[in-house]
């Protein structure tokens, strides 16, 4: 796991979610740990969008459901645009 | 008093600023539509499982007889309200909503309202019709960011009005947590300023807000305008009309009820939801074992029903209801339901709206 792009989706989703630092560990679920509803998911998405100036299609959003899962994400599309 | 202002909601002109909210299934069809568009206003077909009592259905084939259902529907209040503006509602939590949607557009509706989920894809179902205007119903600035960001970026379009539900006091399904209801911050007085600023300041545009939820006469309609809102939408107080598509019975129950008999209950959607009291929300709230959990059609996203038997099947219930079994159906109502006193036209009641005070 790329330890620049966990950072940074980290500090988005402190931001977002209004939680703990502490709590965004790599296997915490955005619902069910860190309290996330659908308008919540939407924003966070966007949100990681716009910072890594990246476009995650919605197939692909629906399958991001943990941290680590954002981070993989987007550690493999920063990869194959650059 | 203040002096109603004609509504414009992209292309289109209503004499006045009243939109008759999409009461589902078949509560607003296409004659309390067309009665309501003909007397100036905007009038909402609910779009929503019509193929349920149409010639159209045979088991199995809900969707198909859904969609053709609405086109009956759709020409029907036009033929009724030829320069009407006539739209739909339809629910983003609705599995063929993207197909209802695309339907409605190539039948030529004016616009298109939707809530119960995030509409985020509507653009791209209606992008060969550009006077179909695009409404989607929010309870809440950040939504509402949500929707502009998402719908600028990827289809370079805005939309053309927002519908601001107040959860609080708004019949159907409600757009909050059930923790969150009663909240002042859901109120309109709070939500239309906030999102009023946002609109005008950080995006730039005069996109016209729309009140709805608890608006009943003409104090409640000069109340919003004067937050800044550039008109309403009514449900419940065209329910008692003659022209409103529901089963007499129907009418009679919100007639009969008091503000006391409005209730909240769970939806199968997830989402909270405000009902007239009956012995159907008895059970529903005593979770009775006698309430029909058979899944009719999968009609829904997500349901809760299907997916894991609990609550109801809605379709079913909001069907009995609209066809007159209030004992056994769901009856959706706002808070301010049973203060009509008698049903009245259509036209009796728009008149009071825009010309009494009280």
């Amino acid at each position: 796991m790329n330890p620049e792009i966990f950072e940074k989706v980290k500090s988005i989703v402190v931001e977002q979610l209004e939680v703990e630092a502490d709590q965004v560990t790599p296997e915490a679920s955005f619902a069910n740990d860190l309290g996330a509803d659908s308008l919540d998911t939407v924003e966070l998405v966007m949100a990681l969008e716009e910072e890594f100036d990246l476009e995650i299609p919605d197939e692909a959003a629906e399958q991001i459901d943990t941290v680590g899962k954002a981070v993989e994400h987007i550690s493999s599309n920063i990869e194959t645009t650059a | 008093m203040t002096t109603l202002i004609p509504l414009r909601i992209g292309k289109h002109i209503a004499p006045y600023p009243i939109i008759q909210g999409g009461m589902g299934i078949r509560i607003s069809g296409a004659n309390l539509a067309s009665a309501v568009a003909n007397a100036g206003g905007i009038g909402i077909i609910s779009a929503v499982c019509l193929g349920l009592n149409s010639p159209y259905y045979k088991k199995g084939n809900l969707f198909k007889a859904n969609r053709l259902a609405l086109i009956d529907e759709i020409q029907k209040a036009r033929q009724l309200s030829p320069q009407g503006i006539i739209g739909i509602n339809v629910m983003v939590a609705v599995r063929d909503y993207e197909t209802l949607v695309r339907t409605a557009a190539e039948s030529g509706v004016d616009l298109i309202i939707s809530g119960a989920g995030l509409p985020l894809h509507l653009p791209e179902y209606t992008a060969n019709y550009p006077d179909t205007a695009l409404v989607p119903i929010i309870s809440s600035t950040r939504a509402a960011k949500v929707i502009c960001r998402k719908w600028e970026r990827r289809y370079n379009r805005l939309p053309d009005a927002f519908v601001v539900e107040n959860p609080n006091t708004a019949g159907g399904h409600l757009g909050a947590k059930y923790q969150e209801l009663s909240n002042p911050k859901l109120e309109a007085d709070r939500v239309i300023p906030e999102l009023l600023k946002y609109l005008r300041n950080e995006l730039g545009q005069d996109i016209p807000v729309i009140a709805a939820g608890g608006v009943w006469d003409r104090s409640d309609i000069d109340r919003v305008l004067a937050l800044g809102a550039k008109g309403v939408q009514i449900g419940t107080r065209f329910i008692t009309t003659d022209e409103c598509d529901a089963d007499i019975r129907y009418k009679e129950f919100h007639l009969n009820a008091s503000p006391e008999d409005v209730e909240i209950i769970p939806s199968p959607v997830g989402m909270p939801g405000r009902a007239l009291h009956n012995p159907f929300v008895d059970k529903v709230l005593q979770n009775s074992p006698d309430i029909e959990k058979r899944c009719l059609a999968n009609c829904l996203q997500v349901c809760r029903c299907r997916d894991t038997q609990e609550t109801y099947c809605i379709v079913q219930a909001l069907d009995r209801a609209a066809r007159g079994n209030v004992e056994e159906g769901l009856i959706f109502a706002g808070t301010n339901a049973g203060r009509s006193e008698k049903i009245v036209s259509v036209r009796e009641l728009m008149a009071e709206l825009v010309t009494n005070s009280r």
